[in-house]
């Protein structure tokens, strides 16, 4: 790989026209989110008069009054609730079968692994009207339990997927040792097998926090009462109740606030997540 | 084994697997599968009463009818909304798979900062859609949008009712911010495939005399070509499927300009509990995902390039 950087060299004029156009978009990319930085700290005439400057003063204010006058700080804290136990959950259930699934021969484990892996085939709304049903049938309609339970749900497919692929690749050796033992099966699972998948743990984990975090279609058809909005319906309410109200001020620093955890997550895991991706794709 | 080993076995592969399998087939495949059923129903709202109408609710979608002496569509809405979704997929193919290529040849190169350009053009696509639908709906506001001022710039003028409020420029720009959003994915992808080609059969073009263009096109282009297939499945399937972007730069309301399939289908099942209708709308969309994505696989067969 280095060989190739090294053999394909160009003339000067030529990578300064391309590093021209990777800047070029880099401001594309940033551009946005740079003015939505200015503008969540401005208040709104000066959004209105003066878009492309920086603020006068800096008005912190927004931020309290998205965080408690619109109440995104009420959608922050169900939205870290949903993620957080919807994560754990889809990442224990998931492991447990995706163990099943790689450690164990049994009749039907082919047919069974193939009917998880069709899920990732499915879009979200086909099933969207049963779903609905079944949820107002079960009382489970504009409740978090409702909601964490679709989450884990949908996102089973993709979990036992990533993690089948990981416990197959564990050692045997270990899980004799700990039968040997006299553990029991769970036990070998929770104690040995499950820190040795910490990696695919974490890969999972973090793709589903994505998904999860940012989560809207699902969202909209299951929770309606207001004090239950998760962070993307706040904003996406916020955005309606704005454009009469028109404080701007407030939306954007809403914005910021949804978009902060996620470059957090970003930067931290930046290695693993362009790792899963193309890992994923090179296998597929 | 023995019996007992084998009971014991069995045990653990219930404690195991049934979590997992009743809450998937409870909450993923029994409402999936019963789309099917419910799509042959007229169906409205949560009321019992439901009654066995056979194929007639695809009729509707799909059927034309005689109106004033012209064939007219039984529902005009579905087939703008489909034509909506072809427009989001055409342009974005169109524009972000050569794209995506380019650039993501340009990172595979020694180029000065690479790592921190494919860092930088991912990070959108992991933020929320809807931060991006209300963030770029001020990039095209009508008072203080970025687009405006550029536009004045070169001396045009804006839409009045702002460029998300006129219908014919409103679908363009959420393409645009829905390719602004995804761009990143793609490049990554295809960064990744460029990278897993081995170095020396550019250096053997090299000495042979190829320019970039011959290599990009001779060994580039059919060495990445099943990540180059993954791509553009992927983006057929993501085009249909698009839903978040739309519903919230129109507002959650979404004209005869604006509709795509799974908009149309979120405002028959829930503002007009039309539950049969939307459904099959759904069973609509669900064939269409399938059936392009395997003509387009189809269509993309080339044989293998061993490496």
């Amino acid at each position: 790989m280095k060989g190739a950087a090294k053999t394909r060299q160009s003339s000067p004029i030529k990578r300064g026209v391309l590093q021209f156009l990777l800047i070029l978009y880099s401001a594309i990319v940033v551009y946005p989110m740079l003015w939505l930085l200015l503008a969540s700290l401005k208040d709104s005439r000066e959004i209105f008069e003066h878009p492309w400057s920086f603020p006068k003063a800096l008005q912190w204010s927004n931020f309290t009054e998205a965080w408690v006058g619109a109440e995104i700080g009420k959608c922050f804290g169900n939205s870290v609730f949903v993620t957080a136990l919807s994560m754990f959950f889809i990442l224990f259930v998931g492991a447990m079968a995706a163990y099943a699934l790689a450690r164990f021969t049994f009749k039907g484990r082919e047919a069974m692994s193939a009917v998880f892996l069709s899920g990732m085939m499915f879009p979200v709304f086909l099933g969207i009207v049963p779903l609905y049903i079944l949820l107002a049938n079960l009382g489970m309609l504009d409740n978090y339990y409702g909601l964490i339970t679709v989450y884990v749900a949908y996102s089973l497919s993709f979990t036992i997927f990533v993690l089948t692929g990981f416990f197959k690749t564990l050692p045997h050796e270990l899980a004799e040792a700990g039968m040997i033992d006299g553990c029991s099966s769970f036990t070998i699972f929770w104690r040995i097998m499950l820190p040795l998948a910490k990696p695919g743990l974490i890969a999972a984990g973090i793709f589903n926090f994505f998904g999860i975090w940012n989560e809207f279609p699902l969202a909209l058809v299951i929770i309606s009462k207001e004090n239950l909005r998760t962070l993307p319906l706040g904003i996406q309410n916020l955005l309606m109740v704005e454009h009469y109200q028109a404080n701007w001020g407030a939306l954007f620093a809403g914005l910021v606030i949804v978009m902060l955890p996620t470059l957090i997550i970003y930067l931290l895991f930046q290695r693993q997540i362009t790792e899963g991706l193309t890992a994923g794709a090179l296998k597929g | 084994m023995s019996s007992a080993a084998k009971r014991d076995k069995i045990k653990t592969l219930i404690l195991f697997l049934s979590p997992a399998a009743v809450l998937y087939s409870v909450f993923f495949l029994f409402p999936m599968a019963q789309a099917f059923y419910i799509a042959l129903f007229r169906w409205s709202g949560m009321s019992p009463n439901r009654e066995f109408i056979g194929f007639a609710n695809f009729k509707k979608l799909l059927g034309f009818e005689m109106s004033g002496g012209a064939t007219v569509p039984t529902d005009p809405m579905f087939w703008k909304a489909l034509l909506h979704n072809f427009e989001f997929m055409i342009i974005s193919l169109v524009v972000v798979i050569p794209l995506a290529l380019f650039i993501g040849s340009v990172l595979s190169r020694k180029v000065w900062g690479s790592g921190t350009y494919r860092a930088l053009y991912l990070f959108p696509n992991m933020i929320s859609v809807v931060a991006v639908a209300v963030l770029w709906s001020f990039v095209y506001h009508p008072q203080f949008g970025v687009l405006n001022v550029l536009v004045e710039g070169v001396g045009l003028k804006p839409p009045l009712n702002g460029w998300l409020g006129e219908p014919k420029t409103a679908l363009f720009c959420m393409i645009a911010t829905s390719i602004w959003y995804g761009l990143g994915f793609y490049i990554v992808l295809l960064l990744a495939g460029i990278q897993s080609i081995p170095s020396s059969y550019y250096e053997a073009a090299s000495i042979d005399g190829a320019g970039s263009w011959q290599q990009f096109k001779n060994i580039t282009i059919p060495l990445v070509w099943d990540i180059l297939k993954l791509a553009i499945v992927y983006l057929i399937i993501n085009t249909i499927n698009i839903f978040g972007l739309v519903y919230v730069m129109t507002d959650a309301h979404p004209t005869e300009h604006t509709h795509t399939l799974l908009t149309y289908l979120y405002q028959k099942a829930f503002s007009e509990s039309d539950f049969g209708y939307a459904t099959a709308i759904g069973v609509m969309v669900f064939v269409l995902i399938f059936s392009i994505s395997l003509v387009s696989l189809r269509l993309m067969k080339r044989e293998a390039v061993e490496m």
